[in-house]
């Protein structure tokens, strides 16, 4: 389990991260999200011990990553697939992180089959495409066979193959019971692959909940239609609806579908059309980040002048 | 096993498993055997002309050492290398993921380079004696052997001058973590600094010169007391050489413990 504890780490006078709370259980891919620049990386570089924290912490399994005798065999992270020197082969630098954690040269064997890199085992790390690399450094974070996974934006650049391949790939790990933590930027990446959602934004936790409980949270909007206009706003303004009119339709929010229909029936109202649509995991994403996102301004603004 | 022994074997697997380590000891081995070599060659033909002041100077085991100006970069380069290309590969975070503790981490790397240099720089310095001596043989020529006073000293300390330097840079990688300016910062020192220190007044030059790595490891090299300017001793030079690695190891050890990566 990964417990990141009242977290902060300033970069100068920047804030990076700021007093951000979370935990990553086992069974479940967890999903790590947040705008570019919200601060995931640096989060999960204070896990590794790589970052130290300015106030706060981040431990494994109750103890803080520098202090693992082997903490590949407890945690297994690729933050940066082409963080391997170049000029080594893959299984060399392998086999140099299994000897560092005491893992056998049969398990670098084994790991170099399960992501299909055993043919190309001893070339020159250097010349993997960034789909191989990514293949290695998954073959490096399972190596130590671990409880817990963190894979930093593992699915950008991925073919829909690959990412067809990873989102299976994780599920299997969490349903072996590990813990595995997933970081995106894009929301409609990761409400296939993840359970649990931690969002962030500016440094700072937005939201925290599994799918269900974001679901619920976000919008759920009422489609109206009926060919008596005038009787509906009449109906609406005594029981406190919020509308708004898009064309024949109304759109109704803060109400169920069937409170609008029971009383539409007492009021022996026809009615033509009444659908519910909830705004999507996407767009509560969007909105909860909207005043988080960085540079958005400048995007706008750009915009603007191409419109003109 | 211990986790020193562990991330000193892995360690040493890496830096076996890259290219540019072996072509580094390679090239190091063969410009400090050749350009010995070379020199040897040209002092033996060229003995009868010179004059009775050079005879009187003529230091046999220094001229199969002249390759040793060339090896002590070689030795920096290597040092250096086995840090900053981490660095500046991005490796050191799957190294550090791999292996969490930094002062063991450090340790490890600098005792792998210990061992390395230590081989390569023995082997290279013996060749280039034997070599050397060998190709001193014209008629009336001074030659050195094994057997003769202070050879042994020379011999040995010239091979731990070689593995302090590469252990220098080693330390100023691990600080700097860059390539380039790690070999530029080392060569300021083994180069740029005894020429500043020249042009200084003749009482501040007598007083630092013989502090100078260079100096240190020249008397190290050689067993004179005055090269060219007043010089310690060759063991308190190796001593004081060892105390700078120390002192310098142990600022960086400790940076790199305190620093982000």
């Amino acid at each position: 389990m990964i417990t990141v504890s009242h977290l902060t780490k300033r970069f100068g006078d920047r804030a990076a991260v700021s007093d951000l709370t979370f935990s990553v259980n086992p069974g479940v891919v967890t999903g790590f999200l947040g705008p570019n620049g919200s601060g995931k990386s640096t989060t999960m570089r204070v896990i590794l011990g790589l970052i130290r924290p300015t106030s706060g912490s981040a431990t494994i399994n109750g103890r803080p990553y520098r202090e693992l005798e082997f903490p590949m065999r407890e945690v297994g992270a690729l933050l940066d697939a082409k963080a391997v020197h170049p000029g080594r082969s893959a299984r060399h630098h392998l086999k140099s992180l299994a000897t560092a954690n005491a893992i056998s040269a049969q398990r670098v064997d084994e790991v170099l089959d399960i992501v299909g890199l055993t043919d190309v085992a001893d070339q020159r790390a250097g010349k993997f495409s960034l789909g191989m690399s990514q293949r290695l450094g998954i073959a490096a974070a399972i190596l130590g066979d671990p409880g817990i996974l963190m894979f930093d934006e593992p699915i950008n650049g991925l073919d829909p193959e690959g990412i067809r391949w990873i989102r299976e790939f994780f599920q299997s790990l969490a349903d072996e019971g590990r813990a595995v933590l997933v970081s995106s930027h894009l929301m409609s990446e990761m409400s296939l692959v993840a359970e649990r959602f931690i969002i962030i934004g500016r440094g700072q936790l937005i939201r925290e909940g599994s799918r269900d409980e974001l679901a619920k949270a976000s919008d759920q909007f009422v489609f109206v239609r009926t060919p008596h206009r005038e009787t509906f706003k009449e109906i609406a303004a005594r029981e406190n609806w919020a509308y708004r009119e898009e064309g024949e339709t109304f759109v109704l929010e803060h109400v169920f579908a069937s409170e609008v229909g029971e009383i539409a029936f007492a009021h022996q109202l026809p009615l033509h059309e009444l659908s519910t649509k909830s705004s999507s995991l996407e767009d509560l994403f969007m909105k909860l980040t909207a005043d988080s996102v960085e540079y958005v301004g400048k995007q706008r603004e750009r915009r603007k002048g191409a419109n003109r | 096993m211990s986790g020193f022994l562990r991330i000193f074997r892995a360690e040493f697997r890496k830096f076996l498993t890259v290219r540019s380590s072996i072509i580094g000891i390679t090239v190091n081995a063969a410009l400090t055997i050749g350009f010995g070599a070379l020199i040897c060659a040209v002092m033996n033909q060229q003995y009868t002309s010179l004059s009775y002041q050079e005879r009187l100077t003529f230091e046999p085991v220094i001229f199969s050492f002249a390759g040793i100006l060339f090896g002590q970069f070689a030795a920096g380069v290597i040092g250096a290398q086995f840090i900053t290309s981490e660095f500046a590969t991005g490796a050191i975070h799957t190294t550090l993921a791999a292996s969490p503790r930094r002062l063991t981490l450090f340790a490890a790397k600098a005792a792998v380079l210990k061992v390395v240099l230590l081989v390569v720089s023995a082997m290279s310095v013996i060749v280039s004696f034997v070599v050397g001596q060998a190709l001193l043989n014209g008629p009336g020529v001074p030659r050195a052997h094994f057997s003769d006073p202070g050879v042994w000293r020379q011999i040995i300390l010239t091979i731990l001058y070689l593995v302090l330097l590469g252990l220098t840079a080693l330390a100023i990688g691990f600080l700097l973590r860059q390539t380039a300016a790690t070999i530029s910062v080392f060569v300021v020192v083994l180069l740029v600094l005894p020429i500043i220190d020249v042009l200084l007044p003749s009482s501040i030059r007598d007083a630092t010169f013989k502090y100078l790595p260079s100096s240190l490891g020249r008397a190290m090299m050689s067993g004179e007391t005055a090269y060219i300017y007043p010089v310690f001793s060759p063991w308190a030079s190796a001593g004081i050489f060892v105390a700078y690695v120390v002192v310098l190891s142990a600022v960086s050890a400790y940076l790199f413990q305190r620093r982000d990566t």
